[in-house]
């Protein structure tokens, strides 16, 4: 009884050594790996920030104007200006045809009628 | 103890037994047994023990979180480096590089002539004799660049040299330039060893927000400020297309938002490019382009202030915009200069037209009704006299009025905008408050930083409005006419002042100090708008040709019609005569008389 005791614990303790030295090894190689990897991680985050910056730099306003101004007989772009906002009527009329004229009329004519309706209560 | 078969026990026989030498055997055999169970129980006791150690190892693992021993997580989170500072969309503004420092051990350079005369072809401004001699007075170490490129480490890598070094570390650098450079700020490298080193903030948010931005951590957000770039550009240009235009000696322009006080833009000119790292140096007079003219300048702004009178009579006194005030006369108070007008503008105009004209008789009349002491109380509230709270060390300044009592004179000096040295900050800090329906802005550089929810009400809305009215009738009759744009309205009140010459002892009317402040648009006002210009010129006028009205309001005319699509600002369709007309409520489009 004794002998099989010592035997299986034995066996046991040889299992456990086996498992706990694989589990160490593989333990050891993960970390290895992840020491790795983090170096990677930083190495790719250096050269993300690199490109970040280097995209803002490209990006600079300053340089856009330069740009928008060389390249202007091709692409036309102008700087916004008050004209490029519209009424919710002037966009409804650009799309719809046979539509009631009233929408037709400018902005500024409501706002003259609203005044002299105020005026001349 | 019964042993079974186990083994048979020896008998006890005689010595003179012929088997009396077998006792002595079993005896000898019953010694070593004994002997060996020990051992074996020692043995099972240390294999027993290792692996209850095992097992506890085993289970200590089993439960931990993954961190125990493995010293990499550790070094993550403790990985430095300066945070970004992005502007209100997220556009980087200040990041950093990584680079590295060349250092040269020159006693294991295998040539050290050949190392000296490829250094100097690779790096310029090292000088290939220096070098060398460089090396033989330091054989153990020489520190050769602090920081160089990726490119310039490869070139020096392809030398083949063991004895040159380098130590990796951060480069601090600004995209955009001179753009938004006195609000960054300026940093210095300050070397740790030779191989370590961090970045200092010296000026600006980079010195405001030194140690937020290294703080250590995985969870750290770049500091995210209120400006916005696209706004930040078009003001830095336009300005700097307008002092060069009009040969001004600087100038600083301020967008700022009326209701919570966030700052758009800031600029102030001369600048400086904070990525070449110029050093202040008082002997060649390049320390104007530091000086942050927004934030640390104070100046007599003149008539801009006049405002603040207007405000006054309304807020605490009888006055309404329609009240004649007598103009016929200077104000002479006791034995001083009398206080008079440029010109003659009539017996008795309105307290509307008295700001529309810019009326230095009229301001001074109107603040005569009051104690000086009032008018000290009244611009106490509007923030003058303390710091702004704008986030930047520069802006801890203050606006002077002298040490001398505050006498009734002082007040009339001060009612016209002279005897009180304020910063263009201060102006669109208070000019946000008179507008934006009287409650008190206090400026942020960063984003949603403060809670505008408590704030304090300064003068009623009912003032606001009128000032409102006041400052419009500037722009569409007074002396801001030049500010009249399509599409927007806005309102505003320009000063002119002249500057006190120290050579000639008195103010030289060669030299004026030309500012504009505004707002728009002027029924819902949005943004607040101030331009400053320092002995502006207009060169194409033949008279006049130093006031505001030809210099800043055209400036700032040219920068809210840019601007104002920009910032979403919806334009106004109406024609330009109806857009400074007060009978008509724009904000709610009922066409609703407004109060007065």
């Amino acid at each position: 009884m004794r002998l099989t005791f010592l035997f299986i614990s034995f066996l046991s303790l040889m299992t456990v050594s086996v498992w706990a030295y694989n589990v160490n090894y593989k333990a050891r190689t993960v970390i290895k790996s992840v020491k790795t990897l983090s170096s990677e991680i930083q190495n790719k985050e250096a050269r993300i920030k690199l490109l970040k910056a280097e995209w803002t730099y490209l990006n600079r306003p300053e340089r856009l104007n330069r740009l928008v101004t060389v390249h202007f007989p091709e692409l036309r772009l102008l700087a916004l200006s008050y004209e490029n906002y519209l009424l919710f009527e002037e966009i409804l009329l650009a799309g719809r045809k046979g539509i009631d004229n009233s929408i037709f009329e400018p902005a500024s004519n409501k706002k003259d009628k609203l005044l002299n309706e105020m005026v001349e209560p | 103890m019964n042993r079974g078969n186990f083994r048979p026990m020896p008998r006890q026989i005689s010595p003179n037994d012929s088997r009396g030498q077998m006792t002595v055997y079993f005896k000898e055999e019953n010694r070593l047994r004994d002997k060996s169970s020990f051992r074996l129980l020692l043995l099972s006791g240390f294999f027993a023990s290792c692996f209850f150690l095992i097992v506890i190892k085993l289970t200590i693992i089993a439960g931990s979180d993954g961190t125990v021993n493995s010293g990499y997580n550790k070094k993550i989170s403790e990985y430095e480096s300066r945070q970004d500072i992005v502007d209100r969309n997220g556009n980087i503004l200040a990041t950093n590089i990584p680079v590295y420092s060349l250092y040269a051990h020159p006693e294991k350079l295998l040539d050290p002539e050949f190392a000296a005369k490829n250094l100097s072809l690779i790096f310029r401004d090292q000088d290939e004799n220096k070098l060398l001699k460089l090396f033989k007075e330091h054989p153990k170490f020489v520190f050769l660049k602090k920081s160089i490129t990726n490119n310039e480490k490869t070139q020096v890598l392809e030398l083949g040299e063991p004895g040159l070094r380098f130590g990796e570390r951060e480069l601090r650098i600004y995209p955009n330039g001179s753009l938004l450079s006195h609000v960054l700020g300026r940093t210095k490298i300050k070397e740790i060893s030779t191989t370590e080193s961090s970045i200092e903030g010296i000026s600006g948010l980079e010195k405001m927000f030194n140690n937020q931005l290294i703080k250590k951590g995985l969870d750290r957000d770049p500091l995210k400020l209120s400006i916005d770039l696209a706004t930040q550009s078009v003001l830095e240009n336009i300005l700097s297309d307008g002092t060069n235009f009009f040969n001004a000696k600087g100038g600083s322009g301020i967008i700022m938002d009326v209701n919570n006080g966030e700052v758009l833009a800031m600029v102030s000119l001369p600048n400086f490019d904070p990525n070449l790292r110029v050093k202040l140096d008082y002997s060649s007079g390049n320390n104007d382009m530091f000086l942050n003219k927004a934030v640390q300048g104070t100046y007599e702004l003149g008539s801009v202030l006049k405002i603040f009178t207007a405000a006054m009579a309304i807020e605490i006194g009888t006055f309404s915009p329609h009240t004649l005030v007598d103009v016929s006369q200077p104000v002479k108070i006791g034995k001083t200069n009398p206080i008079k007008d440029k010109s003659w503008i009539g017996d008795k105009i309105s307290l509307k037209e008295v700001i529309v004209k810019s009326s230095n008789v009229g301001s001074a009349r109107i603040i005569s009704s009051f104690e000086p002491e009032e008018q000290k109380k009244f611009l106490e509230s509007f923030g003058f006299f303390e710091e702004t709270g704008l986030e930047l060390p520069e802006a801890n300044i203050r606006s002077s009025v002298g040490s001398d009592p505050w006498t009734r004179y002082k007040a009339a000096m001060i009612a016209i905008g002279h005897g009180i040295r304020v910063s263009p900050l201060h102006l669109a800090a208070a000019y946000a408050t008179s507008i934006n329906g009287g409650l008190k802005v206090t400026p942020t550089i960063l984003r949603s930083s403060k809670n505008n929810n408590n704030r304090t009400r300064i003068i009623s809305h009912s003032t606001s409005i009128k000032l409102r009215e006041i400052m419009g009738e500037v722009v569409n009759s007074g002396t801001g006419k030049n500010a009249k744009i399509d599409g927007y309205s806005l309102g505003g009140k320009t000063g002119t002042a002249e500057k006190y010459d120290k050579k000639l002892n008195k103010f030289n009317y060669k030299k004026n100090y030309a500012s504009f402040a505004s707002f728009f648009p002027l029924h819902d006002p949005k943004y607040v708008v101030v331009i400053c210009l320092d002995e502006a010129s207009n060169s194409y006028k033949k008279t006049n040709k130093r006031i505001a009205g030809n210099t800043a309001v055209p400036l700032t005319a040219e920068i809210i019609s840019r601007v104002a699509p920009i910032l979403g600002v919806k334009p106004e369709m109406i024609d330009s005569e109806s857009l400074y007309d007060f009978r008509v409520d724009f904000i709610s489009d009922k066409g609703r008389l407004s109060e007065n």
